[in-house]
């Protein structure tokens, strides 16, 4: 087998009987739920992917599966190394004992020896920030304080694969940022894998380089982050919501400087965004907006005429009107972006519709690819940069 | 730790056999005195009386019993007194009992991990045995003082004490091991096994001798594993004592069930975190 393989997967599936018939996708009733469907992949040493999915894809499962807290049914997975798997923090706690007890009951159930506790007691404790407490039963506990010891046990002993679902945003902003300094020293290291699951895309994108996109227990290939959180953010169709029979039709588009519709812009380039709609009745005074959304599902801006003074813009029910506004030149960030349409009138939100379209920026000619330290954000303006 | 031969995890669908469960458990050994120990320091955390709890509870059992059926109904036990035979009649079904209550509940109490964190679940109960273990040690000094009172001697057999020990572990471990992988989907038997213990001791030489007993429930006696264990105590402990038979029989039906209800166990807890 390859020495330089961490993670190997081959078509693992799991059904889970039900209790209740419920109808498959043709319509038959049956017992089974299939919450893994033949996946199938490989990690290298040192590297971490995530996993991002909707609620109910099956991504749990997934990591239950490889900590072997429950069987697959069919399937092989191999995974060298010693395994964290922290599907939950504090799993194995007892609220009765003390800290210190809890740090020595823990890591045992997590497979390892007293000794080794041991040597990393003291480290364990003061990453936790909670030395004064420490011979305190966990139950007196605050909820922070809790996490922060459990936090705490996880990252200093010695594993060579984690297993992460949903445990990284505990604590306090102080202990969080503290956390990821951690887990990100953790990263760095060559021999150590991640496996992380998270509805934080914040979270993944600081962590992994690769994610898999899972959806109805089917894995798709390795995505870029950009790609894996495109499609996590694009999971649900495009959606109408509130009053769903105010707005008939509705339609974005993206246009070059030359009139061009794409999807994909330079940086260095303006996007005019181009919006068709109808409707199926009048409504008095309708106000149409705008809401550009980046990767993370962030809200980058919100723009409608009505904010910038330009009086009220009315719209003519009987025909359908081309609406455009235009993004500058110089202003977004790579990566891609959602708008969203949104109507309203005076104080009310009419009718909304969440991801009519999306476009993609690629780094224009006037920026280079390198990178700054530490997070980028939406927003990549060109600064009139002086020394003097 | 890095010198160490590389550690593989191979995950299939495919069931441990009882040897590789065996191995297994021999690898979670730790994790059986950690949870035992853990059991320990919460069932005495904030008690005054600490495990003096463990004593007080024999102690009164003993004062009622050698009252009532000693004192009132003049109950004898051969030449023996009858709060020594008594006591050693409790030794026995209190370990049983404890780990046979205990153990079978274990995988519920452990839910919550079960469902978190990888190990063979059998370390569950076995942890209960280590402290049923201790809480007999300490039961164990009551019979100190009693002993001095009646001017009795100890016979030297004791040293086969381990031995009956181990076959009463090996009965009890028996029932835990199929109630406890039937108990996570048949609830019932949370209720029925209880039950089951309180009419248990009535067919159990524990209070009266089998004199005692209608000859048409004799046999109840003879088919009870536990009454061999509780006889075989007497036998280790007290010199006049003569050897029950019906340890031998009992031994051989027990031993291929327990390890049946290892390989029965290993094939259910696979589900546990699922249906639990």
């Amino acid at each position: 087998m390859n020495n330089d393989v961490s993670i190997n997967i081959e078509n693992l599936s799991k059904c889970y009987s039900l209790q209740h018939s419920v109808k498959d996708a043709k319509g038959n009733s049956t017992y089974e739920l299939w919450a893994l469907k033949n996946i199938s992949f490989e990690i290298e040493r040192g590297k971490s992917v995530g996993i991002v999915g909707p609620n109910g894809s099956g991504k749990s499962t997934f990591l239950k599966i490889l900590a072997g807290v429950t069987k697959p049914t069919s399937g092989r997975a191999e995974i060298y190394g010693r395994i964290a798997s922290i599907l939950d923090i504090g799993a194995g706690f007892h609220p009765e004992l003390r800290g210190r007890e809890n740090v020595f009951l823990n890591g045992q159930i997590l497979g390892f020896s007293k000794n080794e506790i041991k040597t990393k007691f003291d480290e364990i404790v003061a990453f936790s920030g909670i030395e004064k407490f420490i011979d305190e039963p966990v139950k007196n506990y605050s909820n922070g304080m809790y996490l922060r010891l459990a936090f705490s046990i996880m990252v200093h002993l010695d594993f060579d694969v984690y297993l992460l679902d949903e445990v990284l945003s505990v604590g306090d902003v102080e202990f969080r940022t503290k956390c990821f300094d951690k887990i990100s020293e953790l990263v760095a290291m060559s021999d150590k894998t991640f496996v992380l699951i998270s509805h934080n895309l914040n979270e993944i994108s600081k962590i992994s380089d690769t994610a898999f996109f899972l959806k109805d227990g089917i894995i798709s290939e390795p995505l870029s982050i950009d790609n894996a959180l495109y499609r996590y953010t694009n999971a649900g169709e495009k959606t109408t919501v509130r009053l769903p029979s105010f707005v008939k039709q509705a339609s974005v588009e993206f246009k070059d400087a030359a009139g061009k519709t794409k999807t994909e812009f330079m940086n260095t380039e303006p996007i005019t965004i181009e919006i068709r709609n109808s409707f199926h009745a009048s409504a008095g005074n309708v106000q149409i907006g705008v809401r550009l959304t980046d990767r993370l599902n962030n809200v980058v801006f919100n723009s409608s005429p009505i904010l910038q003074k330009q009086g009220l813009v009315e719209i003519d029910f009987a025909n359908d009107k081309k609406i455009t506004a235009t993004i500058p030149a110089y202003l977004l960030n790579t990566g891609f972006f959602t708008v969203d349409l949104v109507y309203f009138n005076d104080n009310k939100l009419l009718d909304e519709i969440v991801k009519a379209n999306y476009f993609t920026i690629v780094l224009g000619d006037d920026f280079t690819s390198r990178k700054m330290i530490g997070e980028s954000g939406p927003l990549k303006p060109y600064l009139d940069w002086k020394i003097e | 730790m890095k010198n160490q031969a590389p550690l593989v995890t191979i995950i299939t669908s495919e069931q441990d056999t009882l040897k590789e469960y065996v191995l297994k458990i021999w690898k979670y050994r730790a994790l059986i005195f950690a949870f035992a120990q853990r059991d320990l320091k919460v069932k005495y955390a904030q008690t005054w009386l600490g495990l003096g709890w463990t004593i007080i509870q024999p102690l009164t059992a003993l004062a009622v019993f050698s009252f009532f059926f000693g004192y009132v109904l003049h109950w004898r036990a051969d030449d023996l007194p009858y709060s020594l035979y008594v006591l050693s009649g409790l030794l026995g079904w209190n370990f049983f009992s404890y780990i046979v209550f205990q153990g079978m509940n274990s995988v519920q109490e452990s839910a919550h991990v079960i469902k978190k964190i990888y190990f063979p679940k059998i370390v569950l109960p076995l942890s209960k045995v280590l402290v049923a273990l201790v809480e007999l040690a300490i039961t164990f000094l009551l019979f100190i003082p009693l002993l001095i009172w009646h001017e009795q001697s100890i016979s030297w057999k004791i040293i086969f004490i381990p031995a009956v020990l181990l076959f009463n572990t090996m009965i009890a471990l028996s029932i835990v091991l199929f109630t406890a992988s039937l108990a996570y989907r048949i609830r019932d038997l949370f209720h029925v096994v209880p039950f089951l213990l309180y009419f248990g001791i009535w067919v159990t030489p524990v209070f009266f001798t089998k004199d005692v007993l209608p000859e048409q429930i004799n046999f109840l006696w003879h088919l009870n594993p536990m009454s061999a264990v509780v006889e075989s105590i007497r036998w280790c402990l007290f010199p006049n004592w003569s050897f029950s038979s019906g340890f031998l029989p009992a031994l051989l039906v027990i031993i291929p069930l327990f390890f049946f209800g290892i390989y029965f166990y290993s094939k259910a807890e696979n589900k546990f975190s699922d249906f639990i």
